[in-house]
């Protein structure tokens, strides 16, 4: 207490700030920790970003496979619809007590009813006859080619379906998209069967 | 005046800055691990609808690759297996096999350039085990 009124009476003693060199010093010090965390946050940020395309584009992918692969797999034949739509049909009802789900997870597929594939707006888009939904975003490019064989009676037999994906987000790696084949299982199986 | 200077001795501002500097390697290391799971997670992905391509490929005609006369497995397998190279996967000799067998294992394997520790031998894997029915 003394020594403040002290200070106060007494103008002599200087005011008790920091130096240019210190001030200088600290300026240095947090200019570099702040550049540091900049540059880490930007490249940080950027790697989540492409983190979240990869599993957006991953999230695509799984969901679009999977729908896929139990309309096909179920189906009793494949066949190419306006605008480069997949439509599949199933062959067979579902024996009592079996449900065969639809691409909307519908439970009432028997004989006939038909899925229907398509992109549009870069998104895919499946019809149960029922409703028509968006099942999966980002997709690009949809294409595909039947595979079928001639019978005896020069019928052609569908056996499956080759599908291409494009899918925003993907790597680099992957330029002309995914493909992958796709069997009528339940057709090769009633056919075994008889 | 010559107790009045009262601030942090070298010795603390160089913890501190030790400290932060941690902190932010450790930020860095978290980003590039971010990157390495995704990428993985997505080459998993995609090895496994690849994998289950091959099987559906056999599925789709079944009885043609079953009779080892007509060479339908061989060329289904040569086909796979150009298509899985060229996608810079490796196929493993065995699996699937050379011949038709009613239970099949379908191994993948690719390496993961992140990974750095094994940049250059194969370090993910992935095998899918199938069943085929009997064709008469």
């Amino acid at each position: 207490m003394q020594s403040k009124q002290l200070n106060l009476k007494n103008n002599k003693i200087g005011q008790g700030g920091f130096t240019l060199i210190e001030l200088m010093v600290a300026m240095v010090i947090s200019l570099t920790l702040i550049f540091a965390c900049t540059v880490l946050y930007s490249s940080l940020k950027s790697s989540i970003s492409t983190a979240q395309e990869l599993a957006k584009a991953q999230e695509s992918l799984r969901g679009a496979y999977y729908l896929l692969s139990r309309s096909v797999r179920h189906a009793g034949s494949v066949a190419v619809g306006t605008s480069g739509a997949l439509i599949t049909t199933y062959g067979a009802s579902p024996a009592s007590g079996d449900k065969i789900y639809s691409c909307l997870g519908n439970d009432d597929r028997v004989s006939g009813s038909t899925d229907t594939y398509w992109s549009e707006d870069n998104d895919l888009y499946c019809d149960d006859e029922i409703d028509k939904q968006k099942i999966a975003l980002g997709v690009t490019g949809f294409t595909f080619t039947t595979i079928s064989h001639a019978n005896s009676t020069g019928d052609i037999i569908y056996d499956g379906v080759e599908v291409t994906m494009e899918i925003d987000g993907m790597p680099s790696s992957y330029a002309g998209g995914l493909t992958f084949t796709l069997a009528l299982r339940q057709k090769v199986l009633l056919e075994l069967a008889d | 005046m010559k107790q009045a200077e009262n601030g942090f001795t070298l010795f603390e501002v160089l913890v501190s800055m030790f400290i932060t500097g941690v902190a932010l390697l450790g930020l860095a290391q978290l980003e590039v691990y971010i990157l390495k799971s995704s990428q993985s997670s997505f080459n998993y992905t995609v090895a496994t609808i690849r994998a289950n391509s091959f099987v559906d490929a056999v599925w789709a005609d079944l009885c043609n690759a079953q009779s080892a006369s007509t060479g339908t497995y061989t060329i289904i397998r040569n086909n796979w297996r150009n298509e899985i190279s060229a996608a810079g996967m490796t196929v493993d000799d065995n699996n699937p096999p050379a011949a038709y067998a009613a239970s099949a294992a379908v191994t993948i394997s690719w390496s993961d350039p992140r990974f750095s520790e094994a940049a250059s031998t194969e370090n993910n894997k992935l095998t899918l085990t199938a069943r085929f029915p009997d064709c008469e």
